[in-house]
């Protein structure tokens, strides 16, 4: 039964992206940002379908019994923060301006060659990296639920969204989003309240879990303290810059509907997160097994001995959902870093719709292969790779892109210093110093900041042209409705 | 004389301040160490921002002229 509903949730997938196809063959526009046409409702399940990942659903679940509720909730409680910096910062300016992608605006806001050029490659590594930890959380829901070998399951799954990703385009991807979506809310909730029905009673099976797992409720018990701080900060500080986040607010209909997607999607996350949390987690501590378990995969034991069949084969397709929308977004991202930003803009320019269209497919497909390939040998902690990935791409683009919108003063130049600080502090801190988890971004955006900051006051300023694209875009903010 | 940022609707910028400020006190050590229900403080703060944060923007952006 299992079997049979994840192989019809991967053929309706396929179907969507094989409708969309018609619509976006000719058009960068329609391949790239769904020709700037999804509404909120729309846009709003297709928001928190790219948010929640594989590890916001399935890894989460372990991840609080052994790191504890308080790093679960540092970061998903950053996820609102990030999402109202991104409403009130950056949504209006940005759509404003009027680009495809963070390196598109990046570009008509500083014209610097080597943000031109840095920009694009660090979406692809941060990406791809994001990619890799997606498609291992598909690889162990082919192991625990069908039987399938790890392999074959990050195969066939990752072929199965650059399939339909490469055919439709961001339209596919959107309309995907929305099902997978829509979905992921369903299951997770039918599982949480299925899971609460279960037990004798749920309060006392939270309080036991308290006890008997002090690493569940405690700060400190399973990580430093500086590591909640900076799950948090890589959450708040990423979501305003993740590229396949930004490329929704440009896919909006207007600016108004893109910020409420933002955030009625952020209620939908709070509510995905909040079931797995404080719900599903205690309740998985009645299993007999649970210290013997992969954390990644104790989410499944729990479905596996509580729910029927027919509900284990829709919440299987409910987290494969999770994994490939946003590994479908993430693909849009590295095929429009690549066809978009390097291929069109700076190996030829002159190239015409539809031969960038088709660079962008032979790029999907391309970082897909790589992705699975990477996906193959599994990490303990899915969480830890998605973590180190926002983190780098935060430590790169956040503390430009904000200085870049809201500082009169930020130059290319500052920019330039900003985004290369940040990459490289960010890479030292990972690589060469044995740091808590998650806090190397407590180093990278601090160094991105103060290097654009220092860089920006040592220039002659903006040019003109580019005072003039700032002011614009902040024509109406100068005048604020009262209240 | 005009000033180096742009200027931001007072109720937005309250809004991020007050989010920014709730997460900080929400990871002071002290609140950390008082626990409900078996639960650290900073989780419960935590929970509840991530129901307030995106209601009160919502509120606040809602009449933004584009």
């Amino acid at each position: 039964m299992t079997l049979t509903m994840v192989l019809a949730y991967f053929a309706v997938t396929v179907l969507i992206g094989w409708i969309a196809r018609r619509r976006v063959r000719r058009s960068t526009d329609e391949y790239f940002i769904a020709g700037r046409s999804v509404g909120t409702f729309a846009n709003s399940w297709a928001f928190l379908a790219t948010m929640a990942s594989g590890g916001t659903i399935m890894a989460s679940v372990g991840m609080t019994l052994f790191l504890g509720l308080p790093y679960t909730v540092s970061l998903a409680a950053g996820a609102p923060v990030g999402f109202a910096i991104a409403s009130i910062l950056v949504a209006r300016p940005m759509r404003r301006v009027g680009q495809y992608t963070v390196p598109d605006f990046f570009n008509v806001r500083f014209a610097n060659p080597v943000i031109r050029w840095a920009s694009p490659i660090v979406i692809l590594i941060a990406s791809t990296v994001y990619m890799v930890a997606q498609l291992t959380g598909s690889g162990i829901i082919a192991t625990v639920l069908l039987g399938w070998s790890h392999e074959t399951g990050v195969i066939i799954t990752g072929v199965i969204f650059v399939l339909y990703t490469s055919l439709g385009g961001f339209l596919s991807v959107t309309w995907n989003d929305v099902l997978q979506g829509i979905l992921m809310v369903v299951m997770t909730v039918a599982f949480g309240v299925i899971a609460v029905f279960s037990v004798v009673n749920f309060a006392d099976t939270f309080s036991r879990a308290a006890e008997q797992y002090p690493s569940y409720g405690m700060m400190g018990g399973g990580l430093p303290f500086w590591s909640y701080i900076g799950g948090f900060v890589t959450s708040a500080a990423t979501i305003c810059v993740l590229p396949h986040v930004i490329m929704r607010v440009y896919s909006a209909r207007n600016t108004r509907s893109a910020r409420l997607s933002l955030n009625y999607a952020m209620i939908l996350y709070g509510v995905i997160v909040l079931s797995t949390a404080l719900v599903l987690a205690p309740v998985a501590t009645t299993l007999s097994n649970v210290e013997e378990l992969k954390p990644d995969a104790i989410f499944f034991a729990l479905s596996g001995n509580i729910l029927p069949p027919f509900l284990q084969g829709l919440l299987a397709a409910a987290v494969l959902a999770a994994v490939m929308s946003t590994t479908a977004g993430l693909l849009m991202a590295c095929n429009s870093a690549i066809s978009n930003d390097l291929y069109a803009r700076l190996l030829r320019p002159g190239a015409s719709s539809s031969q960038v269209v088709r660079v962008a497919t032979l790029s999907t497909w391309l970082v897909g292969v790589v992705a699975i390939l990477l996906a193959l040998n599994p990490p303990d902690f899915l969480v830890v790779l998605y973590v180190a990935a926002v983190g780098f791409l935060a430590s790169a683009f956040f503390a430009p892109m904000i200085l870049g919108i809201w500082w009169r003063r930020c130059t290319s130049r500052g920019a330039a210093a900003g985004l290369l600080g940040g990459v490289l502090s960010f890479a030292v801190a990972y690589f060469f110093f044995e740091l808590p988890d998650s806090t190397e971004i407590l180093i990278g955006i601090p160094v991105s900041f103060a290097a654009t900051i220092a860089v920006s006051l040592t220039g002659s300023g903006p040019s003109a042209e580019q005072r003039a694209l700032m002011e614009s875009a902040h024509s109406s903010a100068e005048h604020p409705s009262p209240g | 004389m005009r000033s180096s940022c742009y200027p931001l609707a007072r109720r937005q910028a309250f809004v991020l301040l007050a989010a920014i400020g709730t997460a900080a006190i929400a990871f002071l050590p002290v609140v950390g160490a008082v626990q409900l229900a078996g639960v650290s403080l900073t989780a419960w703060i935590l929970v509840i921002l991530m129901i307030v944060v995106p209601v009160a923007t919502i509120l606040v952006t809602g009449n933004e002229v584009d």
